[in-house]
């Protein structure tokens, strides 16, 4: 079932004065309740301004996103946003972090307590609960971050590179356990990367998006079996795939670098 | 026995940094001692001569009432700088156009002697308490003004997009997100602030006051009174240490915790 839909959306910085940047142009997508979808495309090809407006965080300029039918005019209870930048508190503990939503949404200690202990579990927390953010790791950061997300429960969660920042073996721990995460509680998700390996070992579909202004090059299909564990990515479909991304992305980066214009 | 040889300080309980804290005061002590003698005590008396005349000051009254004077007076002047600086540094801090227009002024004037403008404290307030506390509270609000406005305006845009995200309101905005990110560097404000309006505050009676310890410094000055001079000096500088020592123990107790530096955005 379509939870999803993006429609024609189109945004441009400035419009109509002469520093205006055309962003993305005319972008249409509907995603599936449950499904994992990766966006990959070159620095500046206005991934994060497509997440933001999804996020109602931006308003398009033209066209029109819509979540079970209802049109998104600004941020939502329902969707769920994970940043790049680490955005933890570090006043606050893991577990304080991973409550700030709920506790913002005003929900009662007791239950949000409960609530927040098995997102710790599940973002694999556990023992670290009175941890304060600078007792822990870049990639144990991301798992507050991630925890604090998801423990309210969004319809949609939107990933901006979530582990940019961290290393390899990291980002494919983590990786991993997000595919865990997001297929025990059904959860779709919109994840923006830069890395084709992560994109196909997460997900169900991979978007390529075009140097700026950004429109959709391919949609790739991922029709590799789940579980997929780390040694999946050694498999003949894994590499045919990850081929068919480099091949529509190469010009693309090409042309991303040329512009080399910071993204916003 | 032992078959490694040990220097003295391998010990537990021996803290080589704490040593040092407190080796400090004892050399000062020692210090001021041993350039007593040097002068002779009539020129600079000694820490015991200076401790028998505060005595002697307590039972004579010249100490207690002029102590409290200038305590109040202080205790007064710190709490209109810490709210009137913090008002107008969120102002500052907030409003982009405020900031903009007034950000240079606000420096410029902290960067003022004010004791110049001492004299005009004294046509609009008189010769009195009142004085001693305005000229103090405008010591004390720049640096609460300045770090305030800089605190504020350096949080970061990730922690805002959070907030809009999950649709804060802006009192849960500040509650939640501004104030816990700007109390290590207030807790910074408010030890400036402290020194700075006592500055003010014995600047004030040493230049034109009715009572505090300043005046009495002022007048053991003009006498020549070298153990009554000691005798302020000293009581001055251990409500100056005191109140330090307060707030710094708080900033450390902060930065430990959160791992969150205090920046004092440029004082």
């Amino acid at each position: 079932m379509t939870l999803l839909e993006i429609e024609d959306v189109s945004k441009t910085y400035n419009a109509n004065q002469p520093n205006s940047v055309e962003a993305i142009r005319d972008i249409s997508l509907d995603i599936d309740e449950g499904e994992f979808i990766s966006i990959v495309g070159p620095t500046g090809c206005g991934k994060s301004t497509l997440m933001e407006i999804v996020a109602g965080l931006i308003e398009p300029t033209a066209g029109e996103i819509r979540i079970g039918g209802d049109l998104v005019t600004g941020p939502r209870e329902d969707i769920g946003v994970v940043f790049q930048e680490d955005s933890t508190f570090p006043w606050r503990t893991s577990m304080e972090n991973v409550e700030f939503g709920l506790e913002m949404r005003g929900q009662d200690k007791q239950p949000r307590r409960e609530r927040c202990q098995e997102i710790i579990d599940l973002v694999g927390l556990a023992g670290f609960e009175d941890a304060y953010p600078n007792e822990l790791s870049g990639g144990m950061r991301q798992r507050v971050a991630i925890g604090r997300t998801l423990a309210l429960n969004p319809a949609i969660m939107l990933m901006d590179e979530p582990f940019g920042a961290l290393d390899e073996q990291t980002r494919l721990i983590l990786g991993e356990e997000l595919l865990r995460i997001c297929r025990e509680t059904n959860q779709t998700t919109m994840f923006i990367t830069h890395s084709l390996t992560e994109a196909v070992h997460l997900s169900d579909r991979v978007l390529v998006m075009s140097a700026r202004p950004g429109v959709i090059k391919d949609l790739v299909d991922v029709d590799i079996p789940r579980p997929r564990g780390a040694d999946v990515v050694t498999t003949d479909e894994f590499t045919d795939i990850t081929d068919r991304l480099w091949e529509s992305l190469r010009e693309e980066a090409q042309r991303g670098l040329e512009q080399s214009i910071p993204e916003r | 026995m032992a078959t490694q040889e040990q220097s003295v300080f391998d010990v537990e309980w021996f803290d080589p940094i704490m040593a040092g804290r407190i080796a400090v005061p004892i050399g000062v002590l020692v210090a001021w001692e041993l350039l007593s003698i040097w002068l002779g005590s009539a020129l600079l008396p000694g820490p015991e001569d200076t401790l028998a005349v505060i005595q002697q000051g307590i039972g004579a009254g010249w100490i207690v009432g002029n102590l409290q004077n200038t305590m109040i007076t202080l205790a007064v002047g710190f709490l209109i700088s810490v709210a009137g600086g913090l008002a107008l540094g969120m102002v500052l801090g907030f409003v982009q156009s405020a900031f903009d227009v007034f950000e240079i002024y606000v420096l410029s004037t902290y960067s003022v002697p004010k004791i110049v403008l001492y004299p005009i404290f004294l046509f609009i307030f008189q010769l009195g308490m009142d004085t001693k506390i305005a000229f103090g509270a405008a010591h004390g609000l720049f640096p609460m003004l300045i770090i305030t406005m800089g605190a504020i305006r350096e949080i970061d845009e990730i922690y805002k997009k959070v907030a809009r995200s999950l649709q804060m309101g802006r009192w849960q905005l500040f509650r939640h997100i501004v104030f816990p990110f700007i109390l290590v560097q207030l807790v910074v404000a408010l030890r400036l602030a402290f020194s700075l309006t006592f500055l003010g505050v014995i600047l004030a009676e040493l230049f034109a006051s009715k009572s505090g310890l300043g005046l009495i410094l002022q007048h053991a000055m003009a006498n020549f009174n070298t153990g009554r001079i000691m005798a302020v000096v000293t009581i001055l500088m251990v409500i100056a240490i005191i109140g330090n020592l307060f707030f710094y123990a708080a900033q450390r107790v902060l930065e430990r915790r959160w791992n969150m530096t205090a920046n004092t955005g440029g004082i």
